[in-house]
Formats: C-alpha cells, structure tokens, sequence
C-alpha cells in the first residue's frame, strides 16, 4: 500500500492521494507511517526535478498536495512530529528586493533532501539575517536576488556578518536572476549556484555529505 | 495608413512592415536640430532595419541597457525623477551629450508620477518609497491570484466589466467601492450612468480622478518632451511600438492568477486555461493588432517572463506557451510590426521550438541564453540581440565588457542578423562599460564590403 502512495503522490495523482490519505486514516493506520510514505512521495518529486523530467509546474503542484496531505492528517497526530534533518540552511532573497518563486523551489529541494531550511522569505533586511545565523546557528547561508541592486544588497549583507565575526564559520551561497560567479566574487560569498540542484549540492558538500 | 498605390490590407506583411519602416526612417513628427542629426538618425535606424532583414548593416548596432541609469550618473535617482520629471530631463540631456553616440536612446523609461502613485497605491506593485526602500532603482510587482480559479468565465464573458469591478477593487485600494457598481453592459443610454454616480462613494473616486488628470497631461507631455528632444537629435527610441504586450500564458500568470495559481490551473483546470488564453490571443489580436496606427517605430518589445527553460517542460511550452505567443507574433507580423520579444532567464532549450516563425520576421532579445547557439539554430530566421551580463556591465572592467563584446560578436554578427546588447538592462550604473560596448562595436563589429 505505501509503495503505491508514494507513486501516487510522486505522479501528481490528486484525487487518488487524497482519498487514499482518507482511507489509511479511517483504517486507524499510523499517521506517521503517512507522513513518512508522503516525504518519500515528495522526494522522488525532487530527484524527479534535478533530474530534468520535472519542472515548476510539479514542483509546486505537489507541494500543494502534500499541504492538503498535512491537513488531513494533523488532526490524528499525538504531540509534535520531528523528523531526522541532516543539517541546517537559512535562505532569504535579499533587501529591496520582493521576488521569491527561485526561493520558495530552493526551499523545497533543499527540504526534501533532509535539510532544515529557515526561510526569511522577501526583502530581509541585514539584521534580519544576522539574527537567523545567530538564532539557528547554521553554517550555511543561502542569499537569494533577482534584480541588479541585489548585487550591492548581498555585498552589503556578506560584509555585515563578517563585522559582526560571523562569517568565519559560514558558508554562503547566491543565486537568482542575474546572479552569477561574478557577483559571486562582487560579494564575497563563497558559491554561486544556477539552480535549486546547485544549492542542494553545495548544501550536501559544506556539511560533508556529499 | 500611408498613401500608397496599394491598399494597406493587400499588401503582403513585408510591404507593410516597409511602409513602417519608411515611417521609422523619416519621422513626420520629428524636427531634426541640424542636417547631421536628421543623418545619424536614418544611418541608426538603417543599421536596425539591415539587421532586423537579416542583411549586413554597415557595422553591428548596439541596443545598450541603459535602463535609468542616466539618472543615477546625474546624481538622481528613480524615487526622485517619479516627483521631479523636469530635473529627469535635465539629466538625460545632459547625459546625452556626455555619452555621445549611440545606436537607440530613450527618455527615462517606465517611471511613473509619483504624486498620481501616491494618489492610487496599487497592491499590486511596489515603488521607491512605496513599499520598497526610498532608494530603491525601480519599481516591482507584486504576484497574487488576483484572479480567483473559478472565475475564467466570469473574465471571459465581459472582461471590461471583470476588471472594473473584480479586479480594481481588488488591486488598487482607492476602487474598492467599485464592487458596488452595477453591471457594465447595462451602461448603454441616457443617464444610468449618473444614477451610479450618485453613490457618495463612487463620486468620490470621480472626483478624486478629476483632480490628478492635470498632473497626468504633465507627466505624460513631460514623457513626450523628452522623447521627442531626444529623436530631434538623432538618437531613435527602442520603444517606439506604442503598445506593450506580452505572451497570453504570463498574462494569467503574472497578472492575474499568479505563478502559484496558474500551476494549479495547469493541473486542475487545464482545458479551461488553453480556453482562455486563446480567447486572449483573438481578443488581443482584434482590439490591439488590426489596423495598428502608424506609431514612431515598427518595434514592440514583448516581456516574456515564464516559459524559460527552468519554469516547465518542453512539452508543457509547446501546449502552454508556445501556440498563442506565436499567434500573437505572427499577428504582429502580418500587420507589419515587428516583435521583439525578451526572454528573461534562459530560452536553450526553447531555441529549436522558437523556430517555426517566418524569416525576418522576430527579433528575440536573450537574457542568459547561449548566443552561439541561438545563432546556429534560428539564426538564418530571426535577427537575435544580446547578451553581455548585467553583472559585467556593473562590476567588470571595460576591457573585461569589449572582450565579451568581441567574443559575442564573433559568434553572431556575421551574415548579419546581430544587435549587441545586454543580458538585461542595468538601472544604477555601468556608464563607462556602455561607452566600452559602443566602442566594441565600431572596433570588431564592422561589416567589410
């Protein structure tokens, strides 16, 4: 049964996922036994990704299913449900700037491959970030930018926790837009990455498990 | 139209398209400031004209991303030209003269008043000081499903009414009572209109309208000012189409259901999205193409936002996106104009599905395309324009921007067919790095008779 509901889930199969979300929580099944089947489902989802055979359209359809999933579940849940991540990721697109789909995929892949992602979402100012490396004391940072002021925006942010002595143990990565190893080297971070697989790798190799 | 022996609808696309580009070469509203001016403008326009054709001008012309980084250059900035549009100009002038030749200029570019945006805040877009930090170099939107799923018919059935009371309440604050309305259809004779004007409510909204047109004929005149001052002295405008659109696909999708609602859609409701956006295309088609006026330049830049590589398949392009931007396209095309599409973000894969338009007949402009391959493979039927990096424009060293320039031209001028230009245009700086693309231009980008 969870082999098919991970393949229902992995193939975008609406109806069928929910009904079968249904029927496993009427049986009295395990929710977590669903939850963990519906990671699996939302894993194969983000290898199907790198791998070229999925694109954004997917992606974010099955994160609204595995949103309606969650829902149908939450209520059978006795206390709180932790899941084994393997390391920790802030992401945030940077000040002045308001764009977020490249963000939000970074966010998913990076999930779905067992990494805790703090998401700042839009428009984080520099303190803002500071306060999140601090708070969550990764060690990795992920700066996210569409537009050309983003190039000054993340200098200015790679600067800030360098002056606060943060930056020693920190790796950062950028993407978005027009973003590339230039601006790289403009802001001085650590890695530039042309989609969300780059940063799942970069993420991989900074914590040594790639 | 222009008098001609030919009536306009008998003529084939490329006669009318000549009778715009005739129109381009010789301006009517244009009072040249001397001889030379009036020169350097048609050996400009020719260059583009040559190039659009796929035939070798007399060197590669330069669309140079200007964006408003004139006004950073001046000591302004976005935020200050929105309140002052007098001291823009100032600075444009100035820059002009400061920059010299170049192949395409225009007056500040999509910067609105900002008395009128204060006036009429949108939820929809952001501005310098509105939502965005005061200098911030441009304004941005905002995404929401504006539009609710299950209202495409509702759209499709009146789409005037749709927008006047679905969708301005919604995205501009200052509409809101305009849910109250009644239906638009209704307003056909005698004084129905007044009775919904009586609402103390709507009224206000009347009034308050009323009162910002002034400000509206200064800023709009102001915009012509400039425009025209530039194109006396030589300089054509890249804008010059009059008429802004884009692929029916990010119509919905950016505009309306948002990037996250059209994905739902492409899931849950697909027949109804390929319904409506060919019934965008017709309606597009019908109101905004046909009969299209003699504007200052054939050229319609075409913002296109998600179709690249990385939003979806191949498959969902050729099924979502492909079929009614082309319609649109070869609309344009058929009425002389022509399309120029810019594809932000990567088109690699799309290039052998872009391929199927007649020849001459677009010009793509490339944001992170690669240029080599998009000349080997539409090369011999689209004129393509790119694709120096914004980031080398702002960051890198001049020799650093003429080296790409030269490697970029290598790989697409020749033949003909090329406009250097930029990934995408820079807003804040890069002055000295324009000046190194011209230069490039004229040092590696002549045609040898």
């Amino acid at each position: 049964m969870s082999g098919d509901y991970v393949n229902l889930l992995a193939d975008l199969k609406e109806d069928e996922v929910l009904a079968l979300t249904k029927k496993r929580l009427d049986a009295k099944e395990d929710p977590m036994k669903i939850l963990e089947d519906s990671r699996k489902g939302m894993e194969v989802v983000g290898s199907r990704f790198a791998g070229g055979e999925y694109f954004l359209p997917e992606l974010v359809f099955s994160g609204e299913l595995l949103k309606q999933i969650n829902e149908l579940v939450k209520p059978h849940l006795k206390g709180a449900v932790t899941q084994k991540k393997i390391g920790k990721v802030v992401i945030g697109t940077v000040a002045g700037d308001i764009h977020d789909i490249g963000l939000n995929i970074v966010d998913f892949m990076l999930d779905v491959n067992g990494f805790e992602v703090t998401n700042l979402g839009v428009d984080v100012p520099i303190e803002k970030f500071i306060k999140a490396v601090k708070d969550t004391k990764t060690t990795i940072l992920g700066l996210s930018g569409f537009l050309t002021p983003a190039f000054d925006a993340m200098k200015e942010t790679v600067e800030a926790l360098e002056k606060e002595g943060l930056r020693k143990n920190l790796k950062i990565m950028i993407g978005g837009g027009q973003m590339d190893d230039d601006v790289r080297k403009y802001a001085k971070a650590d890695a530039y990455g042309k989609d969300a697989m780059a940063a799942v790798a970069l993420s991989k190799k900074w914590i040594g498990a790639a | 139209m222009e008098s001609t022996a030919k009536k306009w609808e008998e003529m084939t696309w490329q006669e009318k398209r000549e009778e715009r580009f005739k129109r381009w070469l010789n301006p009517p509203d244009v009072k040249f400031v001397s001889k030379e001016a009036e020169q350097l403008y048609k050996q400009r326009v020719t260059r583009f004209i040559k190039a659009i054709k796929l035939e070798e001008p007399d060197r590669v012309p330069v669309m140079l991303p200007m964006g408003n980084s004139p006004a950073y250059w001046g000591g302004a900035n976005f935020r200050t030209i929105m309140y002052d549009y007098k001291k823009g100009h100032e600075i444009w002038k100035k820059f002009m003269e400061y920059f010299g030749d170049m192949d395409m200029f225009g007056g500040p570019s999509f910067i609105p008043s900002g008395k009128i945006s204060e006036a009429i805040p949108s939820i929809a877009q952001k501005l310098p000081g509105m939502g965005l930090p005061e200098n911030a170099p441009m304004n941005q939107f905002v995404e929401g499903e504006y539009m609710k799923a299950d209202e495409y018919d509702l759209y499709m059935t009146d789409p005037t009414d749709y927008n006047f009371r679905v969708m301005l309440p919604r995205t501009t604050p200052l509409f809101e009572p305009f849910k109250s309305l009644p239906p638009m259809r209704g307003f056909m004779m005698s004084n129905y209109w007044l009775t919904a004007l009586t609402n103390p409510e709507i009224r206000k909204i009347f009034e308050k309208l009323m009162n910002l047109t002034d400000e509206q004929i200064k800023w709009m005149t102001a915009s012509m000012e400039i425009n025209n001052y530039i194109r006396a002295r030589g300089y054509p405008s890249l804008w010059g189409g009059g008429v802004l659109l884009g692929a029916p696909f990010d119509h919905f999708a950016d505009a309306m259901r948002g990037t996250h609602g059209i994905f739902m859609d492409m899931y849950r409701q697909p027949k109804k999205l390929l319904e409506a956006m060919d019934w965008y295309l017709k309606l597009t088609v019908e109101n905004d193409i046909k009969n299209f006026p003699m504007t200052a330049s054939p050229i319609c830049v075409m913002p296109l936002h998600k179709g690249d590589d990385t939003f979806m398949s191949d498959k969902q392009f050729a099924e979502y996106y492909w079929p009614t931007l082309r319609g649109l396209l070869l609309a344009m095309i058929n009425e002389g104009l022509v399309p120029l599409p810019f594809a932000e973000g990567r088109y690699n894969k799309r290039l052998k599905q872009i391929n199927d338009t007649p020849k001459s007949g677009v010009v793509w402009w490339f944001d992170q395309t690669d240029m080599a391959d998009a000349k080997k493979t539409i090369g011999d039927i689209c004129c393509i324009v790119g694709n120096v990096p914004t980031s080398l424009i702002l960051n890198g060293t001049t020799q650093q921007v003429k080296e790409n320039c030269r490697e970029l031209i290598e790989a697409c001028a020749p033949g003909g067919g090329y406009i250097l230009g930029g990934g995408a245009h820079v807003d804040t700086g890069g002055v000295e790095n324009m000046k190194a693309m011209m230069d490039a231009a004229k040092e590696y980008g002549v045609y040898k008779k």
